[in-house]
């Protein structure tokens, strides 16, 4: 029983040596966990480095969801508004009547006022191809009431294509055409 | 009874009168050479003087159209083009025909619809892609205009569809074309229309 107490006791020793062993465990770690910032942001290959991905703030450039594409229904929108102003109307007599010598016929032809173009007409005989009357440059909301043909036709009927010309009215550029099937009746 | 007979033949005789009147003045008057007319004793005259004006054709059309082409849109929702339409301005029905269609600026030239088969239109390089495009006409509503515009320099009027007095025909394109777009495009392309007196 005396023996007993003069011997230091086991449990004393072990928790000791487990201490020892802890601390030297936390010692290394700290030591490696210098060791790995200081090989990141210090020194690599022994020379200075930054960081290989510095990522700026977003600064309002980023938008969440899809990258968006032009709205074809808005798209749709811009060119039909363009189409409606580019209509162009025109009026003509469809069986004008010509004197024999063809240098006077009714061809009552009309740019309305509504319209945004000039117009220039031409008559060409659909037999040959022929330009029988070319108009002079006529306003929106004028019109011709009688002219001549070029030449003198046989009597009786001709087909004639009346082709109508839209002309800018600030550039003269052309900016497209129509055309009108007619009839032209040269008297006896 | 002889009364009643003697009635009868009476009536009989009176109806045959009346008729017999009426007949005579039923006969047809002609106007004399000044155009007016006598009828019985008392001259009547109707002068008459009648202005036949002559028909107007008279229309609104469209003399250009645009189209848009998105690649980065879904297959059939590349291409956007929006309504024409052709109003008929005057009081007789008439007939409207597709007389060309024809490319502006640098906009691609219009080549017929077969030149490439499906395949070949979604295989065209970009330079084939910025130099070929086949356009046609469609109807806007549930009518039958179902056409393609032959190649720029060989277009030919094609009748389309009549167009009662006031009314108005509407359509839109139709297109084939490559799939080699540097981007998002829109073009413009002169259209000819010609109209004529429904025959």
């Amino acid at each position: 029983m005396h023996n007993e107490t003069n011997i230091p006791p086991k449990t004393d020793r072990a928790s000791r040596w487990r201490e020892t062993v802890i601390i030297a465990l936390a010692g290394l770690l700290l030591i490696s966990l210098s060791l790995l910032v200081v090989n990141k942001y210090i020194f690599v290959n022994g020379s200075a480095v930054r960081p290989l991905f510095i990522i700026p703030e977003a600064g309002g450039e980023v938008f969440d969801g899809m990258l968006p594409t032009d709205n074809p229904d808005e798209v749709l929108k811009l060119l039909q508004e363009k189409v409606d102003k580019n209509q162009f109307a025109f009026r003509i007599n469809a069986n004008p009547v010509f004197t024999s010598d063809c240098k006077h016929g009714n061809l009552r032809i009309e740019n309305p006022a509504r319209n945004i173009y000039a117009m220039q007409v031409e008559l060409i005989l659909d037999e040959t191809g022929e330009v029988l009357y070319a108009s002079p440059l006529i306003l929106p909301n004028q019109y011709i009431e009688n002219a001549g043909l070029s030449r003198k036709l046989t009597s009786g009927n001709h087909a004639a294509t009346a082709r109508f010309v839209a002309i800018h009215l600030d550039t003269d550029a052309y900016m497209g055409e129509v055309a009108a099937a007619i009839s032209l009746n040269v008297g006896k | 009874m002889k009364t009643k007979k003697l009635i009868s033949i009476i009536a009989a005789v009176v109806m045959l009168a009346a008729i017999s009147s009426t007949a005579f003045a039923a006969e047809p008057v002609m106007p004399d050479k000044d155009g007016n007319v006598s009828i019985g004793k008392e001259e009547v005259t109707i002068g008459v003087e009648g202005l036949v004006e002559p028909i107007t054709l008279a229309a609104t059309c469209n003399i250009g159209t645009y189209l848009s082409i998105d690649p980065n849109q879904p297959e059939g929702k590349q291409f956007v083009s929006p309504v024409i339409a052709v109003t008929n301005d005057c009081n007789a029905p008439i007939t409207l025909y597709a007389v060309g269609m024809k490319a502006t600026g640098n906009a691609p030239k219009v080549v017929d619809n077969d030149k490439y088969n499906e395949r070949g239109w979604s295989q065209l390089n970009r330079t084939q892609t910025y130099a070929n495009i086949a356009l046609g006409l469609l109807d806007a509503g549930r009518g039958g205009i179902n056409m393609w515009f032959a190649e720029e320099s060989e277009q030919q009027p094609i009748a389309l569809c009549n167009i009662a007095y006031q009314g108005q025909q509407t359509m839109t394109l139709q297109a084939k074309f490559g799939r080699a777009w540097s981007g998002g495009e829109s073009f413009k392309y002169g259209m000819t229309v010609k109209i004529s007196l429904q025959q």
